[in-house]
């Protein structure tokens, strides 16, 4: 009878622990297989939508003139090689960044706004009138968005469409402006920065001009002792000038510039659209 | 040593049983905690991708001037809001007066008008729109979906054109520049149309230098219904039903503003600003 009795509580209790081990193992597994695959694809769907997200709010503070903003909430804080390239060269680093694209555009603007005053007196130099007559909308379209396997980073190319519309010298100049975006992205405590950002120029012309055969601002009126702002020899010089990205012209091929972005795991196994490395 | 044994044994037993319920336990509760997370996550992306195919398909309605399919998007159960420059209408009867009704009698008039002016236009319905193609395109998406996954808020530029014809025989196209912020609302499953700003940057003749922009320009766009060209005769668009700037188009004394306003992460559509608000101050 005692020996039924134990055997009977062996069988139970290795069944139970049979069965628990089971129990363990299949939320294992439901965690480790489909479950994780789904949750994986999830996140990739949520990172896409947390990119847009972010490059469009680039779009709609720089069309309001907040560039401090961008690089407060939008650009990486943690990357020694941040950096913003353009056709001709690169700034790289939050400082040298800072002074091209916040600094140095605020004296601009405020150059602008002095010009505009004495061309315009109505409109007063104060403040408060700083970027009148200004409209940049740099919009975002067609993108193309990789996210890294490891989660960890991504790249994204978008075509912008856009119209610039500024005051250089105190003349109201309208331009279209089409550009191209490739960027690295790096995910920072849970958030999606701007790491390596490129906007590279294919053509700007005027409302009703050609752009094969002129660029905007072609009519603005230079007085003796002005300067274009974009030929401003004070303006702040590249730190890696290097000719990356050739605007529309005859002689131009265009060929796959930027790179186009192609599924990949981990950063170090991609293309960067980081400034070059001294080699 | 037979009794020691015999003794423990129901002990260790019942730890065991104990322990193992404690791990079925912990285990199930994980994974309902991981399924509950994933799947708001899941919904939250799926959402992303149907308010984007709502604009988009409101888009498309629109450049082939059947703004009738358009308020069918909109909410069913609430109070609607739609807002231009010039100020706001409120509730789908005054939206859909402008926006549908009135429309559709100036694009009859219009056809009336256009084959009399080139017999090759023939006055039928099917004619509807004929020689003009509206096109608002959506571009720099901000996407904020509430935390309850009931509301949800967004922003796009958008550049267009809008192709027309006075006399039925010479093609015009203006350039116009828009952005929009709409609210949006899940009704038994279905994401609508809440609340709808729509301002005008500039509009402006294609292949022309930039003109100055005036306080028509807004009107002009075919967002509020009222078709680029000669009015129809008598059919008068009336105004907004509040009267009040929500942006200014581009001039050389306007300073930009991030306007409509970005919308922000929230948790409930009662915890954050609305679209097409024309009574806060």
């Amino acid at each position: 009878m005692k020996l039924k009795t134990r055997s009977l509580l062996v069988s139970g209790v290795a069944a139970l622990l049979l069965g628990s081990l089971g129990s363990l193992g299949g939320v294992a597994c439901a965690q480790t297989g489909p479950k994780l695959d789904q949750a994986a694809v999830v996140q990739k769907l949520l990172d896409v939508y947390e990119i847009q997200n972010l490059m469009s709010r680039h779009a709609f503070y720089y069309s309001a003139g907040q560039h401090q903003r961008e690089l407060d909430e939008l650009f990486s804080r943690n990357q020694p090689d941040l950096s913003f390239g353009t056709n001709a060269g690169y700034w790289v680093g939050y400082a040298s960044i800072k002074k091209a694209y916040v600094d140095w555009f605020e004296y601009s603007a405020r150059k602008d706004l002095a010009a505009l005053n004495r061309r315009h007196p109505e409109i007063k130099n104060v403040p408060e009138n700083l970027l009148a007559g200004t409209s940049m909308m740099h919009t975002m379209t067609t993108p193309l968005i990789e996210i890294a396997g490891d989660g960890q980073t991504a790249k994204g190319l978008f075509y912008s469409p856009g119209q610039v519309t500024q005051t250089p010298l105190g003349q109201p100049t309208a331009g279209w402006m089409w550009e191209r975006y490739a960027i690295d992205f790096i995910k920072e405590e849970g958030q999606w920065r701007i790491w390596h950002f490129n906007v590279f120029t294919d053509f700007s012309a005027e409302p009703g001009g050609d752009w094969t055969k002129q660029k905007m601002g072609g009519n603005i009126v230079v007085q003796p002792g002005e300067v274009l702002p974009w030929e401003d020899p004070n303006a702040p010089q590249f730190d890696i000038a290097v000719e990356t990205y050739r605007s529309y012209g005859i002689g131009v091929v265009r060929s796959e510039k930027p790179r186009i972005p192609l599924p990949y795991r981990t950063f170090s196994e991609t293309f960067s659209y980081g400034p070059p490395t001294k080699n | 040593m037979k009794y020691t044994v015999q003794k423990r044994f129901p002990v260790l037993a019942l730890s065991v049983l104990v322990l193992g319920a404690c791990a079925v336990h912990a285990a199930a509760a994980t994974g309902k905690a991981t399924t509950q997370s994933l799947g708001a996550e899941q919904s939250r992306a799926r959402d992303a991708l149907e308010i984007q195919n709502l604009m988009s398909r409101r888009a498309f309605y629109h450049s082939v001037g059947q703004n009738e399919k358009e308020l069918a998007l909109w909410s069913q159960k609430q109070t609607v809001h739609w807002a231009q420059n010039q100020g706001c209408w409120v509730g789908m009867a005054s939206h859909a007066h402008s926006y549908d009704e009135l429309n559709r009698k100036v694009q009859a008039a219009d056809l009336e008008r256009l084959s009399k002016l080139n017999p090759a236009i023939k006055n039928v319905p099917e004619s509807r729109f004929v020689g003009n193609t509206v096109l608002h395109l959506l571009t720099t998406p901000i996407l904020e979906i509430a935390q309850d996954g009931k509301s949800a808020k967004g922003m796009w530029y958008t550049p267009g054109m809008i192709l027309t014809t006075a006399d039925g025989k010479t093609p015009v196209a203006m350039d116009i520049w828009e952005r929009y912020g709409v609210d949006f609302v899940r009704e038994d499953g279905r994401w609508r149309f809440l609340n709808i700003q729509v301002n005008t940057d500039f509009i402006n003749p294609m292949g022309e230098p930039l003109k100055p922009q005036g306080p028509d320009a807004a009107a002009m766009g075919t967002e509020g219904g009222a078709q680029f060209g000669p009015d129809a005769v008598g059919i008068k668009f009336p105004g907004p039903d509040i009267v009040k700037a929500t942006y200014r188009e581009f001039g050389a004394t306007r300073v930009p503003s991030l306007t409509p306003r970005l919308p922000e992460p929230y948790r409930t559509l009662s915890e954050t600003f609305r679209y097409a608000d024309c009574e806060s101050q």
